[in-house]
This record gives structure tokens, C-alpha cells and sequence, in this order.
């Protein structure tokens, strides 16, 4: 048996001798290499390595956790998670921990990734793509990300397992001026089929079109989503999916589950499937994850669980754990029967936003919020883009924006980035009517 | 390092309304500073505000007026658009895909010495605080930390620097340089970003308003990667009419450059507070405890709605 499971399974064993009544342990060896970029200019090369346990148990239903490095001084590690157990209090939300022995499919993780072989080529392919489309001197940064990690898990209710989980990523933000700039990304589980140059081919087409930026103007628009910006909002309203945001009142569903809440062309789901970034075959509590539809056909079908959230909304779980809270793995907007182009001649006069940050609620149970577009944003006349804007904010709703989604286009994109499109997805071109855009006054 | 955190989340729903608040808490030292955040008593005059909002807040006429920001939102304006532009390593651009650039720019219209708010406008980064949440007496890179003086009476004054950015603007580094961990890059970041005190009370202030807010705190809140347009939402508010605090006003807006802002404040109260915070930067994202804070600020005539 593998020497690592071996560890992990020593440690549910020894903190079932302290006296808890369920455990959990995940180790995770991780190797991590970023390379980050300014000015065209590599800043810093970076490569660090993690040897890390989550514990998680549960004694009395007292839920407790920590973290322990490289299988060091475990029996101190246990008795003091023991201890603090001890003086907690009782989580009226803990169930019980998934129970049962699971088979799990094979891990698809791409061994390349172990140790990415001249990193610093892929940026300057991305870089080089994004001058040679924008057809004059850009200035570009970003970062290129690549991990690979082992995992081993090992549960006292049963679930056992190993997993690889890989994935890679580079992102590029082109300036062709000081205020024009785009923004690209590529990403992978493997190295297969990433494309740098795609990111920076779309940084640079977007940094172009971008110069000469004029002031927006107030109102209300149709709008053509880019699938990066999309992807902010598909993890806005996954997140909002999960039962724990259901149960404190930090989601737009609560009370909503087998009603309309999109029209019939939305279909979303939950996969953490072998192609994405989020790649796995178990959750946190071992149970095999899958495909989870959310909104099919524009109905809420289910919320997503883990074990214990499953038994309080009394169904089963989506493989979604999350200890404490059910969490997303990567979205997937279903795609459309338009072409992009066709969504941009439906706009008579509206905006095509490319990126977003710093999306931020003022009431997550009601949706209303506000988002600052970022890179390029266009004004669109009769189909065709006409002039490039900035300084322009949404402030909208986000239970009434998924109603006002018009249409998806056929073609859909792997999205990531930073914390603003996490956890990642898998997007597509959106023709949204009625957004709300103010600006500074 | 020892330092405790801790934050609520809270919703009040009343009549199929709600509404949402958001604290935390920090403190660098042990657990004797527990008790202090008065976490208990906080939630409960936060619900008690939240309830007042559903029940008898009154939406804001929109148009010019004077506002009082509370201590809460001096401290956000003044992290969010003070201290992130004069980080020096986003001046440069180091920055420029995830977090952003800044307003402020070699050959560009700010620089050191720019006019960028009134006379009354001092804001600091001060890593020093005795038990602060951003307290250090040495940054990461070894370099003794001290006050900088970022705005200095309504002018530029002074970036925020690590070794790297200090020597490519040819100057020395003045103690920013901060990394959450021993396997993360250390960066320019802040510590405790807070306005100077005035001379005058809160009542002062708000005796001299004929029509306005009175924004106390907020909840949403954003501006942009070069951080200059920014939009904060009030939570606690209240009309002001002929000096005199009226009722709770329902989420007043105002959404502004951060010229505007800083460039209407006619005056600062006395009494400065501090707010706990995570500042959120670099990647992989290094989550920093800060402080922001300040005193209150009278800003006239911004657009509020």
C-alpha cells in the first residue's frame, strides 16, 4: 500500500483512539510552479512544494479542523484538535460524514505537469501572440500557473482513495495604451491542447479595439457578455447553489427549488470533469463526484450538498463537500444555438463587456450588487462594435440578470482567473438584455 | 506573531425584507483582546440597526449634498483609494494583471507633490499601532517599518515600497514589504491605512450641514483596477436637516472618483477609530490583516443616491 495513504489512514486511526467519533483526513502533496510577468518582462519564477493534512473530526458533533505539515508531531496535532473539540459547541448543521466504500473512476492528471519543462517559452509565445494581434507595441503581464498534486484520503465512515489532480494556466493582460487593454486566458488539466497563444491572441485583439477609450454613459443596455466576464457571474450563482448559502440566507434561491428562475435556453451545471482546471474523482468526504445539473431548462433542480446539508434538506448528496460548506468544483453553462456573431447582430445599440473584478453584494439573499468592468468595453451600434468605453460599473441584480439572459452562443471557452472567475468554468458568449450601468458622478 | 481575527456575518429578515452586515474583527497579541471586540453587543446593535432600515428607512432624494462619513467609510476610502494606488510596485506595473495599475503613473498627471484631495486630508500607513492588526516593527524583507505619510494635506507625498520598487524608482524602501508565508513572494502591501485627526467633534460636523447624509458604516463596496472610480453603499445612515441627525435613510449610493472624494472633504473630526481588515492581493492571493480607520470626514456637495 501506498506509503502516503498508509500515513493518512494512521491518522484516522489514532484520532479514533483519542475518542472522536468521526474523522477525516486528506493529505495533499503538491507541486506548484508559477511564472509572473510585467512590462513583457519575467518578474519571478517561483516553485514550492506542499506536504499538507487536513484533519477534520467530529466528536459529540463537535466539528473541528487544522492542518498538519509533512506527517510531523501528529499525536500533539490530534490531541489538541481533541481538546478544542472538548470546548466547542455543538454544530446544529453537522449530520454525520458520508458512509460506505466507493469506487472511483481513474484520475486523467497529465504527469507533465509534475515539472513543467521551460515555462518561460509558453509566456513569450503568449506575449508575442498578443503583439503580432494588436499590431503595435503592448505592454503585457500576467502569470503562468501549473500544479500537480496527489492526493490520498481516508475516512473512518468508510471512503478510501487516491487522486492526481492537474491542471495549467496562463493569463495575459495586454495594454496597447494606458487605458486600452484586454485580457486572455488559457486553461487546462494538461498540457495537451494549451494553447498560449489563443490567450494572447485574445488579450491583443481585445487591447486594440480598446484604444481611444470615451466615457460610458449611464443606463440600461443589452449586453454581450464575454465568457471570462460570464464566468464571474456563473460562479456567483453557483456559489449561491450551494445549500450552506441557501441555509444563511446569503443566496437568491432560497425557496425556490423546482421554479423558474431562467429562461428555458440556461442550463448549468457542477462537473468537475477530467478536461477542467478543478479536475477530481472524490469529493472531501470521498464520495465519487459527477455531474450535477442545477438549472435545467432554466428550473432549479437542486441545490448543492454535501452529506450533511443532503440530510437536512432530506436528499442525497452532490459529491460537493466542502466540510463545512458545499462548494462548486466548475461550472458549465450548456451551450447555445447561436454563433457569437449572430448574438452581436442581434444588438441593435448595446455594450460587449470583456472582463469584471471586485464583485461585491449589498444584499446577497435579495442579488443586488455591483461589478467593475475591466479591460475592454464597447459600444455596439446596429451589430458591429463602434467605439470603446470606459468607466463604466454594473449595478444590477443578480436573480434578475440570470432572468434576462437572451441568449448562449455555441461557442463556450475554459475560463479561470485570480479570484474573479473561481472556481473556474466553462463559459460562453451571453446576450443579456436590461443591464444596469452607472458610473462616477 | 500571535494575532486573533474573528467576523460575523449577519441577515435580518422582517415582512420578506432583509438586510445584511458584515464585521471583523482583529487584534496582533493573545486572547485578552477578545472580550474587547464586544462581538455580542456589536451584532446586536447591528440587528437592531438592520430592523430599523426595513422598517423605517426612507430612500435618499438623489442630488448634491454634504455627507459625514463615519470612521468605518473614512477607513475603506481611505485603504481602497489612498493606499492601494501608492503601492509603488503597482505603479510600476509589477501588478498589472491581477490586482492592477494605479491612477498615479511616471509622465502621467499625478505624481509626488499632486494635489489629490483639500488641505484637511492627511492619510498614513502606519505598521507601528501597538496590537494592530497590521503591526509590525519589521517587514519581511528585515527593513524597519515607520509611518509614511501617503497623502500629505491633500498632496501626494510618499509610495509604498519593498526593496525591489524603492530601487527602480531610485529611493529606498520604507519598511512595506509583506508575504503571508515563508513560500510567498514578499510584496508591497499595507499595514494600518487611516486618516489623520482634525480638531472638531463629530457633533461639530454635523451641526454645519443644512441638507445631507450621515453614511455610518456600508456594505457593498468596489472601485476600479486603476482605483480611481469607486462606489461605496451605506448600511447605517441617516438624513441630516438643518444640523440635525433624522431618520435611518435606506442603502444611500454615492459613487465617485477618488479625486472628487478626497478633493471635497472641508473637515475632520477628533476622534479616530480603527476597522479590522484583509487586504487582498498578489497571486497566489496573500491575504494581509490590516487596519483601515479614521476619523469622521465632512465631504461637501458630492452627488448622493
Amino acid at each position: 500500500m501506498n506509503d502516503q495513504l498508509s500515513k493518512t489512514e494512521e491518522i484516522v486511526k489514532k484520532a479514533k483512539k483519542l475518542g472522536a467519533d468521526e474523522v477525516i483526513a486528506k493529505t495533499t502533496i503538491g507541486r506548484y510552479r508559477q511564472l509572473r510577468f510585467s512590462n513583457n518582462q519575467v518578474d519571478i519564477t517561483v516553485a514550492w512544494n506542499d506536504y499538507v493534512t487536513d484533519v477534520v473530526l467530529a466528536w459529540k458533533k463537535r466539528v473541528v479542523a487544522t492542518l498538519m505539515h509533512d506527517f510531523v508531531d501528529v499525536d500533539t496535532g490530534l490531541r489538541q484538535l481533541m481538546k478544542l473539540a472538548k470546548v466547542s459547541k455543538e454544530s446544529p448543521t453537522f449530520k454525520g460524514f458520508a458512509k460506505g466504500k466507493f469506487r472511483y473512476a481513474k484520475s486523467k492528471a497529465d504527469k507533465k505537469l509534475l515539472d513543467l519543462e521551460k515555462p518561460t517559452e509558453y509566456v513569450f509565445e503568449a506575449i508575442d501572440a498578443a503583439e503580432k494581434e494588436a499590431g503595435s507595441k503592448i505592454d503585457s503581464g500576467g502569470i503562468l500557473f501549473s500544479k500537480f498534486e496527489d492526493i490520498y484520503l481516508s475516512s473512518s465512515e468508510g471512503p478510501v482513495g487516491t487522486d492526481a489532480r492537474s491542471a495549467v494556466e496562463l493569463s495575459i493582460r495586454a495594454f496597447s495604451e494606458r487605458e486600452a487593454s484586454g485580457h486572455g486566458v488559457e486553461c487546462s488539466s494538461t498540457l495537451k491542447g494549451f494553447e498560449p497563444s489563443r490567450a494572447g491572441e485574445k488579450a491583443g485583439m481585445i487591447a486594440k479595439l480598446a484604444k481611444n477609450p470615451e466615457l460610458g454613459n449611464e443606463g440600461v443596455y443589452d449586453v454581450v457578455f464575454d465568457p471570462l466576464i460570464f464566468g464571474s457571474l456563473l460562479g456567483v450563482w453557483a456559489g449561491m447553489a450551494s445549500a450552506f448559502s441557501v441555509m444563511t440566507q446569503t443566496s437568491v434561491f432560497v425557496n425556490r427549488l423546482g421554479k423558474k428562475v431562467a429562461p428555458e435556453s440556461v442550463t448549468l451545471k457542477d462537473n468537475p470533469a477530467a478536461y477542467s482546471m478543478s479536475n477530481r474523482v472524490f469529493d472531501d468526504e470521498g464520495v465519487p463526484t459527477k455531474e450535477n445539473v442545477f438549472i435545467d431548462h432554466g428550473v432549479l433542480k437542486t441545490y448543492l450538498h454535501n452529506t450533511s446539508t443532503a440530510k437536512i434538506f432530506k436528499t442525497k448528496t452532490t459529491a460537493n463537500a466542502g466540510l463545512i460548506s458545499p462548494t462548486p468544483w466548475n461550472v458549465e453553462l450548456e451551450a447555445g444555438n447561436r454563433s457569437k456573431d449572430e448574438l452581436f447582430h442581434e444588438v441593435k445599440k448595446g455594450l460587449y463587456l470583456t472582463n469584471t473584478w471586485y464583485t461585491r453584494f449589498q444584499n446577497s439573499a435579495k442579488g443586488d450588487f455591483s461589478t467593475i468592468p475591466r479591460d475592454g468595453i464597447f459600444l455596439i451600434d446596429k451589430g458591429e462594435i463602434k467605439q470603446s468605453l470606459k468607466d463604466l460599473r454594473i449595478s444590477d441584480n443578480v436573480f434578475a440578470m440570470l432572468g434576462n439572459i437572451a441568449a448562449v452562443s455555441k461557442e463556450r471557452q475554459h475560463v479561470h482567473w485570480w479570484g474573479e472567475v473561481d472556481p473556474p468554468a466553462l463559459s460562453a458568449y451571453v446576450l443579456m438584455n436590461n443591464v444596469h450601468m452607472t458610473k462616477s458622478k | 506573531m500571535p494575532r486573533i481575527g474573528a467576523y460575523y456575518f449577519i441577515t435580518v429578515s422582517e415582512q420578506g425584507k432583509t438586510e445584511q452586515a458584515y464585521e471583523q474583527f482583529g487584534y496582533s497579541g493573545g486572547w485578552e483582546a477578545f472580550k474587547e471586540f464586544k462581538i455580542a453587543e456589536k451584532m446586536v446593535h447591528d440587528a437592531h440597526v438592520l430592523k430599523d432600515v426595513i422598517a423605517k428607512a426612507k430612500a435618499v432624494k438623489p442630488g448634491k449634498m454634504d455627507l459625514i462619513c463615519g470612521t468605518e467609510v473614512t477607513g475603506i476610502a481611505a485603504h481602497e483609494s489612498c493606499g492601494h494606488p501608492m503601492e509603488a510596485d503597482r505603479i510600476l506595473g509589477r501588478e498589472m494583471s491581477q490586482a492592477g495599475r494605479s491612477f498615479i503613473y511616471q509622465g502621467g498627471p499625478h505624481w509626488i507633490g499632486t494635489r489629490i484631495g483639500s488641505e484637511a486630508v492627511t492619510i498614513v500607513d502606519d505598521p507601528t499601532v501597538k496590537n494592530s492588526y497590521g503591526y509590525y516593527l519589521y517587514d519581511d524583507e528585515g527593513v524597519k517599518a515607520r509611518r509614511r505619510f501617503l497623502y500629505k494635506n491633500g498632496r501626494i507625498n510618499e509610495f509604498l515600497h519593498n526593496r525591489e520598487s524603492a530601487a527602480k524608482l531610485d529611493t529606498r524602501s520604507n519598511g512595506s514589504s509583506r508575504s503571508v508565508n515563508y513560500d510567498r513572494e514578499a510584496i508591497v502591501r499595507m499595514a494600518n491605512t487611516f486618516v489623520l485627526p482634525g480638531k472638531l467633534s463629530e457633533e461639530e460636523l454635523i451641526e454645519d450641514v443644512a441638507h445631507g447624509i450621515y453614511m455610518k458604516s456600508f456594505t457593498e463596496w468596489n472601485i476600479d483596477d486603476k482605483r480611481f472610480n469607486q462606489r461605496y453603499v451605506g448600511r447605517e445612515a441617516y438624513l441630516i436637516e438643518r444640523g440635525e441627525l433624522k431618520g435611518p435613510i435606506a442603502r444611500p449610493v454615492i459613487e465617485t472618483t477618488t479625486e472628487k472624494f478626497w478633493s471635497t472633504v472641508d473637515a475632520v473630526s477628533k476622534r479616530v477609530e480603527f476597522e479590522a481588515a484583509t487586504c487582498g492581493k498578489g497571486d497566489p492571493a496573500q491575504g494581509a490583516p490590516v487596519y483601515t480607520g479614521g476619523p469622521c470626514l465632512r465631504l461637501k456637495g458630492v452627488f448622493v443616491k
